[in-house]
C-alpha cells in the first residue's frame, strides 16, 4: 500500500486528473469534494498529504487547513495549496494558515509528481 | 416634461451600468454597446450638469408625472435585465456542464491511453533486456553471447577437423612410402629367389662332379646336397615372404583409399558447415541488433506520447479555469440585477439619496470581487514550497 495523499477539489476533473498523475506513480489517492468533505475524510483516514483548492463551497481551501492544523494528526502533516489564486497576499494567507506549499493551476502533471516524492517522498 | 435631474442622474446610470454588465458577459461584440452605453450616460450627465449635482427646480406636477413614467421605464428595464440575466445564467450553466462533461471524458481517454502506453513501454523494456540478459537455462547468458558462443564452438569444431584432415592426409603420404617401401622388398625377394635358384643348380653341378670323383669325391657330395637343401628352403621362404608382402600390399592400398577419402570428405563438409553457421549466425545477430533497436524505438515513442499525454492534462485544466470564471461572471450578473432592483425600488419611494448610497454600494461590491484566475495563459503555474 503506497502513500496516502488526500486530494480536496470542487472540480472533478481536477481531481481526476490529480489522482491519474499520482496513482500511475503508486500513491493512493482519497478524493473529498469540498472542506467540509475533506475534513471529514481527513477524520476517517489519515492521509500523509493534503492537496487542496482554495475557492471550494462549504468550506475553503485556508478554512480547512486551519481545521485539520487543529487535530494532532495533522499538526506536522504535509499541506499543499492546488489553486489558480496566485496573489502574494492569499500566498500570505496561505502561509499564516499552515500551508507548506503553493501551487498554481494549470499543473504539469510531472511537477506535480517531483513536488510530492520531495515532501513525503 | 421636465425630469428632476437627480432621478434622471441614478435612472441613466442605473441604466447604463446595467446594460454594461450585462453586455460585457452575453458575448464579446456587446461590449462596444456597454462601452458606447456608459460614454453616453456620462456625456449625458455632463451636459445636463448632472455630474456636479446640481438640481434644477421644476414644478411639482411635472416632476411627480416624469417620475412615475420613469419608474415605470425602470420597472420594464429591469423585467428585461432580469429575463437577460437569466438567459445568459442558463447559457453559462450549459457550457459549464458541456465543458465539464468533455473534459472528464477527454480524461478518461487519455488514462487508459496512458495505460497502454505505459504497458507497451514496459513490454518495449522487457524485450531489450531480454536481449542483453535472457535466461536461456540455467546459464543465465545473454543471447549474444549465446551467438558468440556457438560461433566460437562451430570456429573450433572446423579446426579440429582440418587438423584431422591433414592428419589424415599425412598418413596418405606415410602410407605411400610404405608402399614404396614394400615395392622395393619385393624385388629384393627377387634377387633372393633368383640367388637361391641359382645356387640350388650350382649345387646340383657340384653333386654330378663329386660322383665323377667316386669315393674321393663322397664327402663332397654330402656338403653339395646341404648346399641344395639350403637353397630350396630359401626359395620357400622367399616364396612365403612374398606372399605376405602382397597381402600387407592389399592392405596398404585399401588403407591409402579409405584414408585418402574419409580426409577428403571431412575438410569439405567441415568448410561447409563452417561457412554456413557463420552466415546464420551473422543474420541472427543483425535480426537480434535491429530487435534490440526497434525496442528501444518503442520505447522512446512512448516516451513521447506519454509527454504529450502530460501536456494534455495540464492544457485541460482550462475547464476548471473556465468554470471558476463562469462562476465569477454568474456572480457579477447577480450584482447587475441587485443594482437595478435597488435602483428601481429607490425609484418608486422617492429615495434618491438612498438610491445613490445603494448604487455606490454596489459599485463597491463589484470593484471588491476578486477575480479567482489570475492566469491569462495555459502554461504550468508556479510552484513554491514554504
Amino acid at each position: 500500500m503506497g502513500k496516502v495523499v488526500l486530494t480536496v477539489d470542487d472540480s472533478a476533473s481536477i481531481r481526476q486528473m490529480v489522482a491519474f498523475t499520482l496513482k500511475s506513480a503508486g500513491y493512493d489517492v482519497v478524493e473529498a469534494v469540498d472542506g467540509e468533505d475533506g475534513l471529514a475524510k481527513a477524520r476517517s483516514r489519515v492521509a500523509d498529504l493534503v492537496l487542496t483548492d482554495q475557492n471550494m463551497p462549504k468550506m475553503d481551501g485556508l478554512s480547512l487547513i486551519k481545521a485539520l492544523r487543529a487535530l494532532p494528526d495533522y499538526r506536522s502533516k504535509p499541506i499543499l495549496m492546488l489553486t489558480t489564486e496566485s496573489s502574494d497576499a492569499m500566498k500570505s494567507a496561505g502561509r499564516a494558515a499552515g500551508a507548506t506549499g503553493w501551487l498554481v493551476k494549470p499543473f504539469d502533471p510531472q511537477k506535480l509528481l517531483e513536488v510530492v516524492k520531495k515532501v513525503i517522498g | 416634461m421636465r425630469l428632476s435631474v437627480g432621478w434622471t442622474a441614478i435612472a441613466v446610470l442605473a441604466i447604463a451600468a446595467s446594460t454594461a454588465l450585462c453586455a460585457w458577459y452575453l458575448a464579446p461584440w456587446w461590449r462596444v454597446l456597454a462601452i458606447f452605453a456608459g460614454a453616453g450616460a456620462i456625456a449625458w450627465l455632463a451636459a445636463r450638469g448632472a455630474v456636479s449635482g446640481a438640481a434644477v427646480p421644476a414644478p411639482a406636477a411635472d416632476a411627480a408625472g416624469g417620475r412615475s413614467e420613469l419608474v415605470a421605464l425602470l420597472a420594464e428595464l429591469a423585467e428585461l435585465e432580469r429575463h437577460h440575466c437569466e438567459a445568459g445564467s442558463a447559457d453559462l450553466d450549459r457550457v459549464g456542464g458541456l465543458l465539464r462533461q468533455a473534459i472528464e471524458d477527454l480524461l478518461a481517454a487519455f488514462a487508459e491511453m496512458n495505460r497502454h502506453i505505459q504497458a507497451q513501454r514496459d513490454l518495449a523494456l522487457s524485450i531489450v533486456d531480454s536481449m542483453a540478459t535472457e535466461a536461456n537455462g540455467p546459464d543465465n547468458v545473454s543471447f549474444a553471447e549465446f551467438v558468440e558462443d556457438t560461433s566460437r564452438s562451430m570456429g573450433a569444431f572446423v579446426d579440429n577437423t582440418i587438423a584431422t584432415s591433414k592428419i589424415a592426409m599425412g598418413l596418405v603420404e606415410t602410407m605411400d612410402g610404405i608402399d614404396q617401401e614394400t615395392r622395393a622388398m619385393g624385388a629384393i625377394l627377387g634377387e633372393i629367389e633368383a640367388i637361391a635358384k641359382q645356387t640350388n643348380l650350382l649345387a646340383l653341378n657340384a653333386a654330378i662332379e663329386a660322383a665323377r670323383a667316386g669315393e674321393a669325391g663322397r664327402g663332397f657330395a654330402v656338403v653339395a646336397d646341404e648346399v641344395r637343401n639350403l637353397s630350396q628352403r630359401t626359395n620357400q621362404f622367399s616364396q612365403e615372404i612374398r606372399q605376405r608382402m602382397d597381402a600387407v600390399g592389399v592392405s596398404l592400398t585399401k588403407a591409402h583409399e579409405a584414408i585418402y577419402a574419409v580426409a577428403a570428405m571431412d575438410m569439405n563438409f567441415a568448410l561447409h558447415s563452417k561457412d554456413r553457421v557463420q552466415s546464420t549466425m551473422a543474420r541472427i545477430g543483425r535480426i537480434n541488433a535491429r530487435m534490440a533497436e526497434a525496442a528501444r524505438e518503442i520505447d522512446g515513442h512512448a516516451t513521447g506520447v506519454a509527454s504529450g499525454v502530460n501536456g494534455a492534462v495540464t492544457a485541460l485544466q482550462f475547464q476548471d479555469m473556465t468554470n471558476q470564471l463562469l462562476e465569477h461572471a454568474r456572480r457579477q450578473m447577480a450584482l447587475a440585477r441587485e443594482a437595478m432592483e435597488a435602483a428601481l425600488a429607490g425609484a418608486r419611494e422617492g429615495a434618491v439619496e438612498r438610491a445613490r448610497g445603494q448604487l455606490r454600494e454596489h459599485g463597491e461590491r463589484v470593484a471588491r470581487a476578486a477575480h479567482p484566475v489570475g492566469q491569462r495563459h495555459m502554461g504550468s503555474g508556479d510552484v513554491e514550497l514554504f
